[in-house]
C-alpha cells in the first residue's frame, strides 16, 4: 500500500489537525493568550485558502462532467451553456486581471453579468416562494384534529393583527395577544430547538475529537 | 483576580470565564458518559427516529418504482454542525442504494462539499462489491448561490421525478422551494435541519421530519456504536445541568440574591 492510500494519511492526519483545530480556535475563544490568538488567526485565513482550492478542484469535477455529457451527446446543449459561461467568465475575469489589473469586483463586464443576469434571477426565485408559502400554508392549514385547529386559529390572528384591518375590526387586543404569541410562546419553543442544538453540537465536536465521527473525511460508514 | 491566569500569562476574555467552564464541564461530562459507556456501567438507548426508520422505507419505494434517490446536504460548506451529520446519513442512503441498485442523486451548493461527497459515495458503493456502479455525474454541484441552487434542484427534481427526497443538512431561505418541488415530483420526502425558521417549512411539505437536535444524533442513532451512543448520554446529563441551573437561578434571583446571577455572567 503506497503511503498516499495508507490509514495513516488518509484517516489518523486528517483527524489529528481536526483535532487540534478545533482546540485550537476553542481556545482562542476564550482566552486571551497571543500565541493561542495568533495561531488561531493563521489558521482560519488558511482555511479560507484551502476553502480556493476546493473551488479549483470542484471547477475542474463539473468542467469534467459536462465536457463528457457533451462527448456522449447528452444534454448538450445545457452542458455547452453551463461550460460557455463558466470558463468565458473566469477566462475574462483573468484576462482583465493581469492584462489590465482590474479586479473582479471593479470590472464592469463581470459587474454586469452579475447586476443584469445573477441578480435578477436571484430575486425572481426569492419571490417565488410566496407563491410556495400560499400553497404550503393551505396544506398545513386545515382542521384536521385539535392540534391543526389551534395553529390554524392562532395563524389566523396573527395573520389578521399584523394586517391594518385586525386592529381596525378588533382593537389593541388582539396586536397584544399576537405579541404575547410571537415573543413569548414561539420565542420559548425556538429557545429549546436552539439550546437543543447547541449541545449536540457540543457532543458532535467531541465525537470529531474523538475520532468517532468521520463523516466529514468521506468515511462515516466504517 | 479568578480571570486571571497568571501561572501561565493568559486571560479570560471578559464574559466567557463561566461559559468555558460550562463548555469544560460539559466536556467532562461527555467524557465520563463514553466512559461508563464503553465499560457497561450505563446502557444509555435513544429513542425512535422515525424519520430515520423511514429511510430504508424510501430506498425500498425507490428500488420497487425503479426510480432514483435524491439526496443533499444543504447549502452549507463542511464546516457547518449540519453538514457533518447530513455527510454521515448521506453515507448510509448510499450504501443502501447501492445494495438494491437504487440510482443515487446526490446534490449540493458548496463546493467544499463535493471532494468528501465523491469520496464517500464511491466508497459506500465499493463496500457493497458495485463500484462500478458509482456514476460520478449522479454528484452534481448545481451552483454556488443561494436561489440558483434551489432553481437548480426544482429542475432537477421535475425532471427526474424520484421516487424519495432526502435533505438532511444546513438549510435556509431555499427550504420550502426544494421540499415543494419534491412534493410536486410526488417524492416520498425526509428531511431535518437545526434552522428553526425553516423546520415548520419542512413540517408542512414533508412526510418526515428530523428536528433540530435530532438531525446531529441521526449519525449516531444508525451506528449504534456505544462510544457514540455514550455521547448522546453525556449529552442528556449536561441538559440536566442546566435545567438545574435555571430552576435554583430563577428561584435564588426571585428571592433577590443576584450572586449567583453575577456569577453566571463572569
Amino acid at each position: 500500500m503506497s503511503i498516499i492510500n495508507s490509514e495513516l494519511l488518509r484517516r489518523y492526519l486528517p483527524w489529528g489537525i481536526a483535532a487540534f483545530l478545533i482546540i485550537l480556535t476553542m481556545a482562542d475563544t476564550v482566552v486571551i493568550e497571543p500565541t493561542i490568538n495568533s495561531l488561531a488567526s493563521s489558521a482560519l485565513q488558511s482555511s479560507t485558502v484551502v476553502g480556493a482550492f476546493v473551488v479549483i478542484i470542484s471547477v475542474l469535477l463539473i468542467s469534467r462532467i459536462h465536457v463528457r455529457r457533451v462527448s456522449r451527446k447528452r444534454t448538450v446543449i445545457e452542458s455547452s451553456v453551463l461550460l460557455i459561461s463558466m470558463w468565458g467568465t473566469l477566462v475574462w475575469g483573468f484576462f482583465r486581471l493581469f492584462g489590465a489589473g482590474v479586479g473582479p469586483t471593479s470590472d464592469t463586464t463581470i459587474l454586469n453579468i452579475f447586476d443584469m443576469i445573477v441578480s435578477p434571477g436571484d430575486s425572481t426565485v426569492f419571490a417565488i416562494l410566496a407563491f410556495f408559502i400560499a400553497s404550503a400554508a393551505y396544506r398545513a392549514f386545515r382542521a384536521r384534529n385539535l392540534d391543526s385547529a389551534i395553529l390554524l386559529v392562532v395563524a389566523i390572528l396573527c395573520m389578521l393583527a399584523k394586517a391594518p384591518i385586525g386592529e381596525t375590526i378588533f382593537g389593541l387586543g388582539i396586536v397584544k395577544l399576537t405579541d404575547f404569541v410571537l415573543n413569548v410562546a414561539n420565542t420559548a419553543g425556538r429557545r429549546v430547538f436552539l439550546m437543543a442544538m447547541i449541545l449536540a453540537t457540543i457532543a458532535l465536536t467531541i465525537r470529531i475529537i474523538l475520532g468517532y465521527e468521520r463523516g466529514w473525511m468521506g468515511r462515516a460508514t466504517e | 483576580m479568578l480571570s486571571n491566569l497568571s501561572f501561565i500569562g493568559s486571560s479570560f476574555r471578559s464574559g466567557y470565564l463561566m461559559p468555558s467552564v460550562l463548555l469544560i464541564t460539559s466536556v467532562v461530562l461527555v467524557g465520563i458518559s463514553i466512559y461508563l459507556t464503553i465499560n457497561r456501567v450505563i446502557k444509555p438507548t435513544i429513542r425512535r427516529l422515525p424519520a430515520i426508520d423511514a429511510i430504508d422505507e424510501a430506498v425500498g419505494r425507490c428500488a420497487e418504482l425503479g426510480k432514483p434517490l435524491h439526496y443533499c446536504p444543504g447549502i452549507g460548506a463542511i464546516s457547518h454542525q449540519d453538514s457533518i451529520p447530513g455527510l454521515a446519513i448521506g453515507a448510509y442512503v448510499a450504501r443502501k442504494c447501492a445494495e438494491l441498485g437504487v440510482r443515487f442523486i446526490f446534490t449540493f451548493m458548496n463546493a467544499t462539499i463535493q471532494p468528501i461527497a465523491m469520496d464517500m459515495i464511491q466508497e459506500a458503493y465499493t463496500l457493497v462489491g458495485k463500484a462500478d456502479e458509482f456514476r460520478a455525474d449522479d454528484v452534481i454541484w448545481l451552483s454556488p448561490r443561494q436561489f440558483a441552487f434551489a432553481t437548480g434542484l426544482v429542475g432537477l427534481l421535475s425532471r427526474e421525478r424520484p421516487g424519495a427526497s432526502l435533505l438532511l443538512g444546513n438549510y435556509a431561505a431555499e427550504s420550502l422551494i426544494c421540499t415543494e418541488a419534491g412534493f410536486r415530483a410526488g417524492a416520498i420526502q425526509i428531511a431535518g435541519c437545526t434552522n428553526s425558521y425553516q423546520i415548520p417549512y419542512f413540517a408542512t411539505t414533508c412526510d418526515y421530519v428530523l428536528i433540530s437536535e435530532e438531525l446531529q444524533t441521526a449519525g449516531v442513532y444508525i451506528s449504534k456504536i456505544p462510544e457514540q451512543v455514550g455521547t448522546i448520554q453525556g449529552q442528556d446529563y449536561i441538559r440536566l445541568l442546566i435545567l438545574l441551573l435555571m430552576i435554583v437561578g430563577s428561584i435564588v434571583y426571585s428571592l433577590g440574591i443576584k450572586s449567583l446571577d453575577a456569577f453566571l455572567k463572569m
